[in-house]
């Protein structure tokens, strides 16, 4: 093991309104390198408008999202998967007439550069691509459904495919907002494992509401509430602490 | 190894479909008007089937590409060669500008845009009279003969000698978007088709991408028009006229999206029968429309899909073994 | 002086027509995601059976009361048989169908009526000019703006103050929630998609004694309706209204003093609003 590990994402002040309303307010965090971070909290916490700053899908009203040591904070989202970040999607969002080993070619595809605008030779010839959706079909187990169109797979594996759409891009981190929803037991099951063992060659970040997933396998957990970042620290101190569980309480009761 | 060696159906079937067009058809000149509405029909099918982009500007392309082509050989004189040139260099242009101010919106919003650029450049043409001989059109547009270096391909002075002009344009163009569907950036289109967020998301620049894909098909579209000026001496103003487009976007439709030969098909039923029908009964349009009405809905896939059905069917009926196979030539596998 | 007063004027009456075509075409729209292209058909009908009608009657008024509902009842006829299969399929496939329909019904016109336009008389009510002074403008067309206000008051009042009205403009923000509340949303699509053919045949009726009956105006009718569609807003009673009247008056007035630019600049409006500010004047983000 080497030195002290480095950031990879680092989110400072980030604030966001929607008119007069802040869904976001001076939130910070850093995520390390190789590591899971989850973030936590009630429904309307701003979990999704924090989220959506993260993938570019949303632009901040003040504070700066710093990725890998650059700031990122207002690159449009196609050109953060170039830059190393894969996205997962919480609502299943496949190209559902597709095939897997397409889709997952396709998400490949699209780091060529150049060479996705090739018009000439014939797709499968682009080797880059085919082989690393050959990787990443592997490592989610869904080799024998290479040929299955997106839309007619279980949603066990859409889900799979979902985390799969985001590592086929070569990403130095993964953004999964909640990976395991509408998922049977056993299925969650399988893809907390395979979050976990990804933690050894990616950084995570995780939107998630299933609190047995997060408390297991988190390094790092931020919990939001009201916009604002309530506490964060490792998995028993956050499930200890009196402030997260008024939280939750607080808004359901 | 011997499925490598052959092109694919698709190919064959063009290359069939033009050499039987102009034996099987009353004439070579019906033939003709064929093959450049196959081109204009593929230039729609590009967007429409391949990228799911409803646009109504084919008249632009086509009526520009006309204008261009016709303009060049009167007042420049620079022969087929040049006309058409004139044509590929006008109609990316204006591809290039609607498409990308058209691309900004997305969905109805694309589609109505569209709409707007077709009928602005309509009333620019027809005001541009002393240019584009406005409602009169702009006649007498010569045609000599196709040569290179002095040496005479093509009189152009027969219709069978106009039609291989076309058929030959039609199987380069074929051959090209054949190419284009099945490469990386064929593939690209299908999956902003699909669901163009996710595209984004996997970073693909869409807009570009869109943008690209609406200048390419200007171009196809464009070359019909030219062909159109030559073949009629004449480029009328209805080139450019919206009504054009529908027809375009009929055929497209009507011929099937899933595949370019739809495009053949559904270019070829609707010239034909077109003709055929209007000249036993001017009110042929009612059966069109009843026509349209039956296909968006219970043949949405088109006569494309007619003849994939009838194919399935026959070979599950006669297997033969080792037989080339059905490519889908539209996303998949 | 008065070159211009007449100009606003006839600028205010087809204005008026715009709208009744437009608000239809606008709420089919917004409340269904349903792109209609036989809509200038049902214009076309309109102007045909106020000829008709009036030719066989001798009463410009029965045209006008009886026309639209036939055009309507057909409407309606048309949506439940198989119009209402194509709501959730892509646009082009309900392109296709409603030109399938404008043209089946644009050559049963030709069929019946000839390919050649006729004149239509106004009622004899309003024939003839109103004088002021040394201005005069034709009575029909006064009439018409009249009466195509107190309609747009009626209808106006129909969408405020009325129960269907009420679900009318909560189906144009969601018809999911619309049906949640045990609304029969097909119901609401047939009564909606009739209403709106009835109004663009009254527009129809309404126009014949100005412009005449043509086959081949159903185009025309509908392309304007887009453009007031668009530049009001979609899903817009006030944005028809608006962007119909707005229309209509730089057209005419237009006309007169620049007669091709006219038309490029509605387009490049349209253009515009699309590009710029697509909810229109009065439509909703």
């Amino acid at each position: 093991m080497s030195a002290e590990p480095r950031t990879a994402l680092a989110v400072e002040g980030l604030t966001k309104r929607f008119g007069g309303f802040a869904a976001l307010k001076h939130v910070s965090f850093a995520v390390r390198e190789h590591s899971i971070h989850s973030l936590i909290g009630p429904n309307g916490a701003g979990k999704t408008t924090l989220f959506n700053c993260l993938t570019g899908a949303l632009k901040p009203s003040a504070g700066r999202v710093v990725f890998a040591g650059r700031d990122i904070t207002h690159l449009p989202p196609h050109r953060r998967a170039r830059i190393g970040m894969g996205r997962s999607f919480q609502v299943t969002n496949l190209f559902q007439n597709l095939t897997v080993f397409e889709s997952l070619r396709l998400a490949a595809q699209a780091q060529t550069g150049l060479a996705a605008l090739d018009f000439v030779r014939p797709k499968e010839l682009l080797r880059r691509a085919v082989a690393n959706a050959e990787v990443v079909l592997d490592r989610l187990g869904l080799g024998p459904y290479r040929d299955t169109k997106a839309g007619e797979l279980s949603h066990g594996r859409q889900r799979l495919l979902e985390v799969g759409l985001a590592l086929a891009v070569g990403p130095s981190l993964l953004l999964l907002d909640e990976p395991t929803a509408g998922m049977g037991v056993e299925d969650i099951g399988a893809m907390k494992e395979l979050i976990a063992t990804l933690a050894r060659d990616y950084t995570i970040v995780l939107i998630e509401h299933n609190m047995r997933v997060v408390l297991d396998i988190s390094d790092m957990i931020t919990v939001m509430h009201l916009g604002e970042v309530l506490v964060e620290g490792r998995s028993d101190a956050v499930r200890r602490d009196d402030r997260v569980k008024a939280a939750y309480l607080g808004s359901e009761g | 190894m011997l499925r490598r060696l052959l092109p694919a159906p698709a190919m064959l079937a063009s290359i069939a479909a033009v050499v039987v067009l102009p034996l099987i058809l009353p004439s070579v000149a019906m033939a003709t008007e064929v093959v450049v509405f196959i081109i204009a029909t593929l230039g729609c099918n590009l967007l429409l089937g391949y990228v799911g982009l409803l646009s109504f500007g084919q008249a632009i392309s086509f009526g520009v590409g006309a204008y261009a082509c016709g303009l060049a050989l009167i007042h420049l004189h620079i022969g087929v060669w040049g006309g058409l040139f004139a044509a590929l260099i006008c109609s990316i242009i204006a591809g290039l500008v609607v498409g990308a101010l058209s691309i900004q919106k997305r969905g109805i919003y694309f589609v109505m845009l569209t709409f707007a650029f077709s009928q602005m450049f309509y009333f620019i043409a027809y005001a541009m009279a002393e240019v584009t001989g406005g409602d009169n059109g702009l006649l007498n547009v010569p045609r000599p003969p196709l040569t290179v270096f002095g040496v005479t391909l093509l009189s152009l002075g027969t219709p069978l000698s106009m039609y291989c002009l076309a058929a030959i344009v039609f199987l380069v163009l074929f051959v090209f978007l054949h190419r284009l569907v099945a490469s990386p950036f064929g593939s690209t289109l299908i999956a902003i088709r699909e669901n163009e967020e996710r595209a984004i998301a996997v970073g693909y620049n869409t807009r570009i991408f869109k943008i690209i894909a609406f200048v390419i098909s200007s171009w196809v579209t464009g070359m019909a028009g030219a062909l159109y000026a030559l073949f009629l001496n004449f480029a009328p103003l209805s080139n450019i006229d919206v009504s054009m487009s529908e027809r375009i976007i009929i055929m497209t439709i009507v011929g099937g999206t899933n595949s370019l030969f739809g495009s053949v098909l559904g270019a070829t039923f609707y010239v034909v029968v077109g003709n055929l029908l209007a000249s036993v009964w001017p009110r042929w349009l009612l059966v069109l429309g009843i026509i349209l009405i039956v296909v968006a809905g219970y043949l949405r896939g088109g006569l494309w899909s007619g003849v994939e059905w009838t194919w399935q069917r026959l070979r599950a009926r006669w297997p033969v073994a080792g037989a080339v196979e059905q490519r889908e030539d539209r996303g998949g596998a | 002086m008065n070159l211009y007063l007449i100009q606003v004027l006839n600028g205010l009456g087809i204005g008026m027509i715009y709208f009744l075509i437009a608000v239809g075409l606008s709420v089919i729209f917004g409340i269904m995601n349903f792109v209609n292209f036989a809509h200038g058909a049902f214009y076309l009908l309109g102007a045909y059976l106020c000829y008709a009608i009036a030719a066989a009657t001798d009463s410009f008024w029965l045209a006008l009361a009886v026309g639209p509902l036939a055009i309507g009842a057909l409407a309606w006829a048309a949506e439940t048989r198989f119009l209402c299969r194509l709501y959730r399929v892509e646009h082009m496939y309900q392109i296709l169908v409603t030109l399938g329909l404008a043209l089946v019904i644009q050559e049963l016109v030709v069929l019946i009526w000839g390919p050649i336009g006729t004149h239509v008389s106004a009622p004899a009510l309003f024939r003839g000019v109103l004088s002021y002074g040394d201005f005069a403008y034709p009575k029909y067309r006064l009439f018409v703006i009249g009466f195509s206000a107190v309609l747009a008051l009626t209808l106006w009042l129909l969408l405020e103050r009325t129960r269907y009205g009420a679900i009318l403009r909560a189906g144009t923000e969601s018809t999911e929630m619309v049906s949640l509340l045990g609304i029969d949303i097909f119901r609401l699509f047939s009564l909606t998609f009739a209403l709106g053919a009835y109004l663009a045949g009254l527009a129809g009726v309404l126009a014949a004694p100005i412009r005449g009956a043509e086959p081949f105006m159903g185009p025309e009718a509908l392309t304007i309706a887009f453009v007031v569609v668009v530049i009001g807003g979609m899903g817009s009673f006030a944005g028809a209204l608006a962007g119909g009247l707005l229309v209509g008056v730089v057209q005419s007035v237009m006309s007169s003093l620049w007669s091709e630019g006219a038309n490029v600049m509605i387009y490049v409006a349209m253009a515009l609003v699309i590009l710029l500010r697509p909810r229109g004047l009065f439509g909703r983000t």
